[in-house]
C-alpha cells in the first residue's frame, strides 16, 4: 500500500514549508504595509481559489462570495472581541447573552467561522445548484444580498450597520500563508484527483457524466461547500487585518473584484488565480499615485478620483473579449515544467506567495 | 489503489498543516512586543526638511462630496498655515473609495510609504474606524473630521476629532426640538443601512424622550436603506401620525427625495437632520421643497462671531467662491489642530504630539477647541433653517447646556 | 386604516409600481431575443438621465431636447455594445454575463471619473412637481404622467410585438432561433432592433424615475435595475405581460409592506429576494410560467 512520495510532492512539501518560514520571518523583516499587501493578496488568493472550486467542477459561476465571506468575518469578529469592548461598541442593543460573554482564541473561532460559512453554503448550494446557468447565478447572488440585509437587521448579535471595531489582531502573515497553502493544495487536490475527475467532466458534459453514473448534484453540492468553508476563513482573515467589519464591507463588489481576478488569471488555472490575485492587489496600490492630485512642473493637476476602479473595468472588459484564457489559460504550474525549464538557461520565475 | 494513494497524500496534508496552524496559534502572545517595535522607529526630536501630513479621505464612492468638501477646507488650512516648526509642511492625498478595507490600506500606505507625521481624516466614521486600528497599531496621531460616531476614538490613544460627537449632537437636535420649537411628539425616518443615521437616530430618540418626559413621545421608527428613493409609503404613515418633528438624519441626496415627497404628500411635520444634510446640492436637489427645513451642523458663519470665524469665512469664499459648510470647516480646524500640537510639541515623535494633542486649547474656526477624555471636540452645535433657498442661523446649543 | 389613507398608499404604489415595469420591459426585451440578462440595463438608465442632465445644465438647451439626445446616445450605446461586447460572446453564457458586468462597471467607473459621484439635481419640466389634493389624498402629477407614459408605450410595444413584421420576428426567434433563421430572419438585425427599444425604455424609465427623484448620480441605475430585474424574473423572464405584472407587484408590494406591516419595513428586501429565490426554485417560469427556447448543450 505505501508508496514513497513522489519528488513533486516533497517538492511541494518544500514550497509549503519555505512559504511559511518567510511568512514567519516577514512578519518580523517586512514593513505594515507591505505585510498588509501580501495579507490581501493571500486573502484574494484563497477567495480566487475558491471560485475557480466551483467554476471548476460545476462550470458555473457562483456569486455568493461576498455574503459567506462576511459570515467568516463575524465569526471571528464575535468570538474574539472582548468581551467588555462588545458591551463599549454595541450602542443600539445590549448584546445578545449567546455572544457577550464568548471569547475564543483565533484557531478555534476561524475554523467555525469556516464551519459555519460551510453551512450556510449547503443552504444555498443544495437548492441553487439543481437550477442551470443564468438562474444560479441570480439565486446566489440573492442569498449574498440576503445575508448581508440580515446582519443590518438583527442589531443584538452584529450591531447592525454600526459594525464592530476592535478586533483584536491575533492572526498574521503566517495564517494567512498557511490558509492559502492549505486552500490551494486541497483545491488542486480535490480537482485533480480522480474524484475531481468526475467532477470535471461534469463541467464539460452533465448529461454524458450522469449516463456513467456520476451524482452530479452530490458533486457539485460538495464543491460549493468546501468553496464556501473556504470562503469563510478568508472571511475571518479579513477581519482579522481589517480590525473592523460592517454590513457594507460585504456589498456585492467584494464578489466582482474576486471575478476579475479569476478571470484575469483564466477561470481554469489555480495558478493564474494566485498570480492574478498579486498583480490585483498590488495594481490597485500602484495605479493609486495616478489618482492623487500633484504639481506637473507649475501646473496644479487635481487628480482623477475613480481611476483605479475605470482600469480594472476596461481590464475585465478587455480580457473577456480577447483573451477570454486570462494568464494562464487552463494551465497550472507544476514542478516537473518549472525543473525542465531548469536545465536550460533563462530560467522563469513562478509567481509565488510570498 | 491509486484512490487511496491520493486521499492518503490529502489526509497527511491536511494533518501536517494543522499542526502547523496550531502550532501558530501558540506563539502570538511572547511574539507581540517584538513586531510592534520597528514600526515605531520614528526617530524622535529630528525634524525632518518636509513635514508630510496624510489626508485620507473619501474622495470617490457614495461619500465623495462629503470628501471633496473636506480637502477644500484642508487646503485652504493649508495655504493658510503653510508651515510647521520652520518647515514646509506636503500633504499627501489618498482616497478609500468610500470603503473599510480600502482605508485602512491607504492609512498604511500613509505610515509606511509616505511616512506621514499625522494623518486628517475621515469625514466618515466607518472609514475612521478602519483607518484608527492601523494608526493606533502605528502610533500615528490622527485627527477625523466631521466623523461623529463615539466608537472612532474610543479606546483609542492616537485618535482625536474635530468634530462633537452624535450623543451631544442628537442632545442638541431634541433640545431644540422641544425647547425652542415645542415640540411633543416625533418619527424617526432612518436609513438602517448605514452607521451614521442608525447611531444619530438612536441618540436622538433617547434625547428626546428625557427632554418631554414622555416615554410615548416618539410615535414611529421608520426605516428604508441606502439606495431606496421612494419614501412615499413612509411619510404617508408619518402623516397619518401627524407628528411635531420628523428627524431624518440621512444624507444629502435622500434627504432631498424626502423632503420633496413630504411636500408633496402635505406633510406639515418640521424636518430635522443632522451635519450630513449640510451639503449645498440638498439646497440644489430639494428647491422650494426644503424650506423651513432645519439640521444641527458643525458651522454657520453667522454662529461664530470671534475674529478667527470671520477670517476663514472670508478666505474660505476668496478661494473657493462659495460659503463654508461643515465639511470644509472640520476638514480645515482638523489640520489646524493637528499643526498647532505639532507646533506646541516641538517634535514630530507622535508621543509628543500626543501629549501636545491633550493639552489643546485652540481658537479655530469654530471658537476655542479643547478635548474631552475620548479625544473628543467640545464645540457648540449650530441650528440651521432653510429659508428662500439660504442657509439661515437658527439656534445655538452650546456644550454643558 | 381608513379609505383615504389606503387610497394614499395605493397611489404610491401604481406610479412606483409602473416605474418598475417600465425598467423591466427592459430586461425581458432582450432575454426574449438573445437570452442574456443585460445587467448593464440600470447603466443605461443611469447613462440617460446623466446626458439629460448635463445637456440642461452645461450646455442650457431645454429638457426635450436634451432628453432627445440622451434617447439618441442611449440607443447608440446600446448598439455599440450588443455589436462590440455581447455579439462576439453570444454562443458564451458565463462570458456574456461577465461582459454585461464589465461593461456595467465601465460606465460607472467613467461617469465617476467624469463627473465625479456627487449628486446633481435632475431637470423636469415645472408641471410635474404640482400635486392634486382630493381631501387629505394628494395625487402628484408626476405620478399621472408616470401612469400615463407607462400605458402607451406598453400600448405601443403590444401592437409592435403582435402585428408587425419586426414583432414576429422577435417572438419567433424567442420561440426557436433556428427555425426562424430558416424562416429568412436575420436575428442579428432582429437583436439589434431589441436592443433599439430596450434602451429607448431605459430612457424613458430614467427621465421618468429621475422627474419623481430628483438627482442623479453615477450609481442612480444600479438599485432600480436591481428591482426591475427581480420584477421580471418574478413575472418569468422573457415574457412582456411578465415583466409588466411582476415589476409592477414588486413595487406595489414594496409599499404595502410598509402600508400594512411597519415593522417589516427593514425586510422588505429581504423578503423580495426570499421570493426571487423561491420562483426560481420551484416556478422557474415566473407568475407567467413562459418557456424560453431550451439552450441546445
Amino acid at each position: 500500500m505505501f508508496r514513497l512520495p513522489t519528488r513533486s510532492t516533497m517538492l511541494s512539501w518544500g514550497l509549503a514549508a519555505v512559504l511559511l518560514l518567510l511568512a514567519y520571518i516577514g512578519e518580523s523583516a517586512l514593513d505594515d504595509y507591505v505585510i498588509r499587501i501580501l495579507n490581501m493578496w493571500g486573502i484574494y488568493v484563497i477567495l480566487v481559489t475558491s471560485f475557480d472550486l466551483v467554476y471548476g467542477i460545476t462550470g458555473q459561476f457562483s456569486l455568493a462570495h461576498a455574503g459567506l465571506a462576511a459570515i467568516g468575518a463575524y465569526t471571528v469578529s464575535l468570538l474574539t472581541l472582548p468581551p467588555d469592548a462588545k458591551l463599549m461598541s454595541f450602542l443600539l442593543q445590549a448584546p445578545h447573552p449567546l455572544i457577550s460573554n464568548a471569547q475564543w482564541p483565533l484557531l478555534p473561532a476561524l475554523l467555525l467561522g469556516g464551519v459555519l460559512a460551510a453551512l450556510v453554503g449547503f443552504m444555498i448550494g443544495a437548492p441553487a445548484l439543481r437550477l442551470h446557468g443564468d438562474y444560479l447565478l441570480i439565486v446566489t447572488f440573492g442569498f449574498s444580498e440576503i445575508i448581508r440585509l440580515f446582519l443590518i437587521n438583527i442589531p443584538s448579535i452584529t450591531n447592525g450597520a454600526m459594525g464592530l471595531k476592535g478586533v483584536p489582531y491575533l492572526s498574521g502573515l503566517r495564517w494567512t500563508v498557511a490558509a492559502v497553502i492549505l486552500a490551494v493544495f486541497l483545491t488542486n487536490r480535490l480537482i485533480t484527483s480522480s474524484y475531481g475527475r468526475a467532477l470535471k467532466c461534469v463541467r464539460e458534459d452533465e448529461i454524458a457524466a450522469e449516463a456513467v453514473g456520476v451524482n452530479l448534484y452530490r458533486h457539485k453540492t460538495l464543491a460549493f461547500v468546501f468553496s464556501s468553508f473556504f470562503v469563510g476563513i478568508a472571511g475571518g482573515l479579513f477581519a482579522e487585518i481589517l480590525g473592523t467589519v460592517d454590513p457594507n464591507t460585504f456589498r456585492p463588489a467584494l464578489t466582482y473584484a474576486v471575478i476579475t481576478m479569476a478571470i484575469l488569471g483564466g477561470l481554469k488555472s489555480l495558478t493564474g488565480g494566485v498570480i492574478a490575485a498579486g498583480i490585483y492587489t498590488v495594481m490597485s496600490e500602484l495605479l493609486r499615485t495616478v489618482e492623487a492630485p500633484r504639481m506637473i512642473f507649475s501646473y496644479n493637476f487635481p487628480g482623477l478620483p475613480g481611476l483605479r476602479q475605470l482600469a480594472f473595468a476596461v481590464m475585465l472588459l478587455v480580457l473577456i473579449l480577447f483573451a477570454q484564457r486570462g494568464l494562464m489559460g487552463s494551465n497550472e504550474f507544476s514542478w516537473d515544467w518549472l525543473l525542465s525549464r531548469f536545465k536550460r538557461p533563462g530560467t522563469k520565475k513562478e509567481g509565488g506567495e510570498a | 489503489m491509486k484512490k487511496s494513494m491520493s486521499l492518503f497524500h490529502v489526509l497527511s496534508i491536511l494533518l501536517a498543516l494543522s499542526l502547523l496552524l496550531s502550532a501558530c496559534a501558540q506563539t502570538p502572545t511572547t511574539e507581540q512586543p517584538q513586531v510592534e517595535e520597528p514600526t515605531a522607529a520614528a526617530i524622535p526630536d529630528v525634524i525632518p526638511d518636509v513635514i508630510k501630513i496624510g489626508v485620507n479621505e473619501t474622495m470617490t464612492g457614495w461619500g465623495a462630496a462629503y470628501g471633496d468638501m473636506t480637502w477644500k477646507g484642508i487646503q485652504l488650512a493649508h495655504d493658510t498655515k503653510p508651515t510647521v516648526l520652520g518647515k514646509p509642511v506636503e500633504l499627501v492625498l489618498v482616497d478609500n473609495k468610500s470603503e473599510k478595507s480600502e482605508a485602512a490600506l491607504a492609512a498604511q500606505r500613509l505610515v509606511e510609504v509616505d511616512k506621514v507625521v499625522g494623518v486628517v481624516g475621515v469625514n466618515s466614521s466607518s472609514m475612521s474606524m478602519a483607518q484608527n486600528e492601523v494608526l493606533e497599531k502605528a502610533k500615528i496621531p490622527s485627527m477625523a473630521t466631521a466623523a461623529t460616531n463615539p466608537l472612532v476614538t474610543q479606546g483609542k490613544l492616537y485618535a482625536f476629532r474635530a468634530a462633537f460627537i452624535d450623543p451631544f449632537q442628537g442632545q442638541a437636535a431634541a433640545k431644540f426640538a422641544v425647547e425652542e420649537l415645542g415640540a411633543k411628539t416625533a418619527v424617526l425616518l432612518v436609513d438602517i443601512a448605514l452607521d451614521y443615521p442608525v447611531g444619530l437616530a438612536n441618540y436622538f430618540r433617547s434625547n428626546f424622550i428625557a427632554y418631554t418626559g414622555d416615554e410615548k413621545s416618539i410615535l414611529s421608527y421608520q426605516s428604508f436603506q441606502t439606495g431606496d428613493r421612494d419614501f412615499t409609503a413612509q411619510l404617508t404613515q408619518i402623516k397619518s401620525l401627524n407628528p411635531d418633528i420628523v428627524f431624518a438624519p440621512n444624507e444629502y441626496a435622500e434627504l432631498a427625495a424626502i423632503l420633496q415627497q413630504a411636500k408633496q404628500l402635505g406633510i406639515t411635520a418640521t424636518f430635522l437632520a443632522g451635519d450630513s444634510a449640510d451639503v449645498p446640492e440638498l439646497v440644489q436637489i430639494a428647491g422650494e421643497n426644503a424650506e423651513g427645513f432645519m439640521y444641527t451642523a458643525q458651522f454657520h458663519p453667522d454662529a461664530f462671531t470671534h475674529p478667527e470665524a470671520a477670517a476663514f469665512v472670508e478666505a474660505f469664499r476668496a478661494k473657493y467662491n462659495i460659503d463654508p459648510e461643515t465639511f470644509s470647516v472640520t476638514g480645515f480646524d482638523g489640520y489646524m489642530l493637528l499643526l498647532d500640537a505639532i507646533e506646541r510639541a516641538g517634535s514630530v515623535d507622535p508621543e509628543k504630539i500626543r501629549e501636545a494633542l491633550l493639552q489643546t486649547k485652540f481658537t479655530g474656526a469654530r471658537g476655542v477647541t479643547v478635548f474631552d477624555e475620548n479625544h473628543n471636540g467640545i464645540l457648540a452645535v449650530p441650528v440651521i433653517e432653510i429659508k428662500d433657498g439660504k442657509k439661515v442661523f437658527r439656534y445655538l446649543v452650546s456644550p454643558g447646556d | 386604516m381608513d379609505f383615504e389613507l389606503f387610497m394614499q398608499f395605493l397611489i404610491n404604489g401604481i406610479a412606483l409600481g409602473s416605474l418598475y415595469a417600465l425598467i423591466a420591459i427592459g430586461y425581458t426585451i432582450i432575454y426574449g431575443v438573445v437570452q442574456l440578462i443585460n445587467f448593464a440595463h440600470g447603466e443605461f438608465f443611469m447613462v440617460a438621465a446623466f446626458i439629460t442632465m448635463w445637456g440642461v445644465f452645461r450646455y442650457q438647451i431645454p429638457w426635450y431636447f436634451s432628453f432627445a439626445i440622451a434617447v439618441v446616445v442611449v440607443v447608440g450605446l446600446g448598439l455599440l455594445v450588443d455589436r462590440g461586447v455581447y455579439r462576439p460572446l453570444r454562443e458564451q453564457k458565463t462570458s456574456s454575463f461577465i461582459g454585461a458586468i464589465s461593461v456595467s462597471f465601465l460606465l460607472q467607473n467613467l461617469f465617476v471619473v467624469l463627473f465625479t459621484s456627487r449628486a446633481k439635481p435632475f431637470p423636469h419640466p415645472e408641471i410635474l412637481d404640482q400635486v392634486l389634493n382630493y381631501g387629505t389624498v394628494a395625487l402628484p402629477v408626476v405620478n399621472i404622467f408616470i401612469v400615463a407614459v407607462s400605458i402607451i408605450l406598453f400600448t405601443l410595444l403590444f401592437i409592435l410585438v403582435l402585428y408587425t413584421d419586426v414583432g414576429r420576428a422577435m417572438r419567433a426567434i424567442s420561440k426557436d432561433i433556428e427555425v426562424a433563421q430558416l424562416m429568412g430572419i436575420n436575428h442579428n438585425r432582429i437583436i439589434a432592433f431589441a436592443f433599439i427599444l430596450s434602451t429607448t425604455f431605459a430612457a424613458v424609465g430614467a427621465f421618468m424615475y429621475c422627474s419623481k427623484f430628483p438627482y442623479v448620480d453615477p450609481f442612480t441605475g444600479v438599485i432600480p435595475g436591481l428591482k426591475a430585474f427581480i420584477g421580471a424574473v418574478m413575472g418569468g423572464i422573457g415574457s412582456i405581460p411578465g415583466a409588466m405584472v411582476g415589476g409592477f407587484i414588486l413595487g406595489m408590494g414594496e409599499i404595502m409592506i410598509v402600508a400594512f406591516f411597519p415593522d417589516l419595513t427593514a425586510f422588505r428586501d429581504i423578503i423580495a429576494y426570499i421570493i426571487l429565490i423561491l420562483f426560481l426554485l420551484f416556478r422557474p417560469g415566473g407568475i407567467f410560467n413562459v418557456r424560453m427556447r431550451e439552450e441546445k448543450v
